[in-house]
Order: structure tokens, then sequence, then C-alpha cells
């Protein structure tokens, strides 16, 4: 079991893995941005650490600022919550390196689950159950139209990349294809 | 962090009385309460114990009883600032760095005075610096990053110990500005 974690994320999502140490009896360690100093995830914590300016790119996703702080309050792991840092594949490698225990999946998991046209053809070889869908990633419109009246309406397009929730649009009907395509391409990029 | 709201207390506090506070402060024991809070029209008691929790950064260690008695509700919100906002130098602190250049910290680390654990510290108070100048190193993993005086002036206080952590904005440096421009 861990003695002391730092807990990468901030209010109600900190918040809840920070009660869950409570109850476990393991110390946490908070870090917040300049925006958030008066948090309540700061204040519960048993420690709290300033990483940075309200920018999350510079705070919450800043990579070496999340590690030094886990060095200076010397704990064992760190724990993610979602989001932010909690998908990234490079943030999960140097906890390993740092010789701080990520809390998650593999790197490799990480980036395999990250792209979604792998992650499914990994998942069906593994012999789990997928919903139908395009055998792998639709090249172009014209083998959208296929696979598009193959499936039936209505359908979700989702882009290999994105994430966070961009990149995908349901579609109801056929008029709204193409528009929907080129949505969902741009928003992805 | 215990946070309890104590009913049981009332009509009493017209006027507060030491006996009264002291009163609290057994009550406050007995309950293992550690922050207690009242209010009623235009009294506001707060009383709070030396939390168990250990904040990093030194300075915003609450190291004594603090009670706050204000009459005026004008005066109850600065009262209530959260004492996590605390990056912000002790109250007596304050007024001595009033006409300084804080040099804060850019990154979270450990902060070292020197180059290496034998050579003697960067700068000393009253030591002169030109901006540009290195102050310190702040080591995040295993980088030494050299922080540089953003100002030029005269070291007057140096608010960190050698080996300490340092968290980001913690000030760092108190340099009093020549007024030469």
């Amino acid at each position: 079991m861990f003695q002391k974690i730092l807990v990468a994320n901030r209010r109600e999502i900190a918040l809840r893995v920070i009660c869950a140490c409570k109850e476990l009896g393991i110390s946490t360690v908070a870090v917040y941005s300049e925006a958030d100093r008066n948090s309540l995830h700061v204040r519960f914590a048993d420690e709290a650490v300033c990483i940075g300016p309200p920018r999350s790119s510079e705070s919450y996703l800043n990579i070496p600022q999340v590690i030094s702080a886990a060095e200076i309050t010397n704990v064992d792991a760190i724990h993610p919550g979602y989001g932010f840092l909690s998908e990234n594949a490079n943030f999960a490698k140097v906890c390993e390196a740092s010789e701080i225990t990520f809390i998650g999946p593999k790197p490799e998991i990480i980036e395999l689950m990250g792209e979604k046209d792998r992650a499914r053809r990994e998942v069906k070889a593994a012999g789990l159950p997928t919903i139908p869908g395009s055998d792998g990633i639709v090249e172009g419109e014209e083998q959208l139209a296929k696979e598009a009246a193959r499936i039936d309406y209505p359908l979700i397009l989702k882009a290999s990349a994105g994430g966070g929730g961009r990149g995908m649009r349901v579609v109801r009907k056929q008029e709204d294809l193409l528009a929907a395509y080129q949505t969902a391409r741009s928003e992805a990029q | 962090m215990k946070r309890k709201k104590a009913k049981q207390a009332s009509a009493t506090f017209a006027s507060p009385e030491i006996q009264q506070i002291e009163q609290l402060l057994r009550f406050m024991g007995e309950h293992n309460l550690e922050e207690f809070e009242y209010s009623r029209k235009d009294l506001r008691i707060r009383l709070r114990k030396p939390s168990s929790s250990v904040m990093v950064a030194g300075p915003r260690m609450i190291s004594a009883p603090e009670i706050i008695v204000s009459g005026s509700p004008a005066a109850a919100p600065a009262a209530a600032a959260n004492p996590g906002a605390a990056a912000a130098p002790a109250p007596g602190e304050a007024r001595s760095t009033e006409d300084l250049h804080l040099v804060k910290s850019p990154i979270v680390g450990t902060f070292y005075r020197s180059p290496s654990p034998s050579s003697e510290p960067f700068v000393k108070v009253e030591t002169y610096m030109e901006t540009g100048q290195t102050l310190c190193i702040v080591e995040a993993m295993k980088l030494m990053n050299e922080i540089e005086s953003d100002e030029t002036g005269e070291v007057v206080r140096i608010f960190v110990e050698n080996g300490q952590p340092v968290e980001y904005g913690q000030p760092l440096f108190g340099i009093r500005p020549s007024r030469k421009k």
C-alpha cells in the first residue's frame, strides 16, 4: 500500500481521490495553479504545492512541475484523476523513469487506447465484443457513403484523433452525412 | 480538516469576554475541534488551533491560535481571508517588505544558494545585484536551474533556507531596487 500520493488534478476530481485516500489512511499532496489557491482540494489534502500560473498548460499539464512537486514532497505515487495527464502516455513514462508509481495503465496501453482504430482492432482481436461499425478507418467520402449505407442510420462518426469528445458527430439521416464528416474532421485537427 | 459549527453556545456573546473565549477554547479541546466560527448580526468570532496538516512552504504554517473578534461587519470579510492564500508573507513581514522587489520561484523544486555544497553562496544579504545575475539554483528533476535576478539593487532578504523545497510563485529574495533609473 502507498504511504503518500500526489493527486495531479483539481477540484471535485481531486477531492474524490483525496477522500478515498483518507479512508485508506494514505497521506495526500494536492497541486494547484494560482487560480485554484482557495479550492477545496487544496485545503483537504495534507500538503499542497503551487505548480504554476492559472493556464493549465503551464500548471496541471506541465509534466516537469508535477514531477518536481512529487519529488519535493517525497510521494510514492501519483494519481492523475481523469482528464489532464491521465491519458498521457509520456507522463506515465516520466513517472516510471522518476521511480514514482503512476496510478493508471501502462504507457503502452494508454498509447494503444488513444488511437481509436488500433484500439478497436486490438479489442476485436482479443475476442471482446465491440459495437458494429466500419472495419478500420474510413478513407474518403465514397467509402463513407458505402459504409453508412451498410450500417444504416442513426450512426456516429468518430475521428481517429481528437479526444475529449472532439471529432464526434451523430448522424441521423443521409442528407447530413457529408456535412457531419467535414465538421468531425476539422474539429479533431 | 474538521470544521463544525457549534450551535449550543448562544446568547452569551453580546459582549465577548476573555473568560468566554477561554470557555470556547476548552469547548474546542473537548470536542477536538480545529476551527470554530460564530457569527450573529455584526458580531463574529473565529478561533483556530494550529492544524495538524503540514503545508510545504515554511512561512505559511499557522503557528499560534488565531483569535479574530470583529465588531464591524466591514472588517469581517478581511478577517475571513482564507489561510490557504498564504504565499504572501505573514502580516509582520509584509510591512518590512513593502518596498522590496520580490524574486519569486518560477518552478517547483529544491532551493540551493550555492552552485555546489562546498562553494560560497551566489548572494548574501547586502549583495548588490545586476539584472540577469544568478541568485540561486532551483533543482527540479535533477536539473539545476539557475534563477536570475530580474531587478538591479541590493539583496535585503532571503526568504528560504538552503536545501528547502519551494513551490511555484514562492518569494525567494527581497531586493531593494536602486533608484538611479
